[in-house]
């Protein structure tokens, strides 16, 4: 009787994991700008392996099984955000660099001031 | 087990799509993140097949392949911004 409710609930959850699949899938081929792609993308794809952890979890119970699946759920936790975070940043750099190259360079040279200290030297004019 | 082949099946389905966008990205980070999109679902039916199979140590090979795959994105992006990539497919 237990094992049956916790396979029900077990496949409840990876049914939800599949339907958070799909729905990602459906709004990254409908998006047209990079920022929203990758955000439907990795929110979709880090609820999606956790969502299938935690069922095959509750399908299995108590064993060695689950402690490894728990593992991989607390570093796709603990990795998955910092990945997409790099590709939006990284992806902003490049795409400003092409357009406003001006723009990167006086941010530099004002965190130089803030950490230094020191002011550059103004530029004459003659 | 039959409810389970089947969701390894459309996750194949969805891992096509994912190369499907992984192929025609326009730009070189839209072809990036289509790789991350693939390691992923791949890393969803590993997990299946490690249920499915009885065998413990498939996740082994599941923690590997999700770590490697965080570690080439992100080299992958600071080479583009470094020194540049494919811009044209």
């Amino acid at each position: 009787m237990f094992e049956l409710a916790r396979v029900i609930i077990g496949d409840v959850i990876i049914l939800a994991g599949l339907v958070a699949v799909g729905i990602g899938l459906l709004g990254i081929l409908r998006f047209r700008s990079f920022d929203l792609r990758l955000l439907a993308a990795s929110k979709v794809d880090t609820v999606g392996l956790l969502l299938f952890l935690v069922g095959v979890m509750v399908r299995s119970g108590f064993t060695w099984f689950s402690a490894k699946a728990l593992l991989i759920a607390a570093l796709v936790v603990l990795a998955n955000p910092v990945v997409t975070a790099q590709l939006a940043a990284r992806q902003r750099e490049d795409r400003l660099n092409r357009s406003e190259p001006r723009m990167i360079q006086e941010r530099a040279e004002s965190a130089e001031v803030v950490s230094t200290g020191a002011v550059p030297k103004p530029v004459e004019d003659d | 087990m039959i409810f389970l082949q089947v969701v390894i099946f459309l996750l194949a389905l969805a891992c096509l799509a994912s190369i499907i966008v992984a192929l025609t990205g326009e730009s070189k980070w839209d072809r990036l993140l289509g790789y991350g999109l693939i390691s992923a679902k791949i890393n969803m039916m590993i997990v299946i097949l490690a249920y499915v199979t009885g065998n413990t140590f498939y996740l082994d090979i599941a923690l590997v392949y999700i770590v490697l795959s965080y570690i080439g994105i992100v080299s992958l992006a600071d080479y583009f911004n470094a020194r540049g990539g494919p811009d044209r497919v």
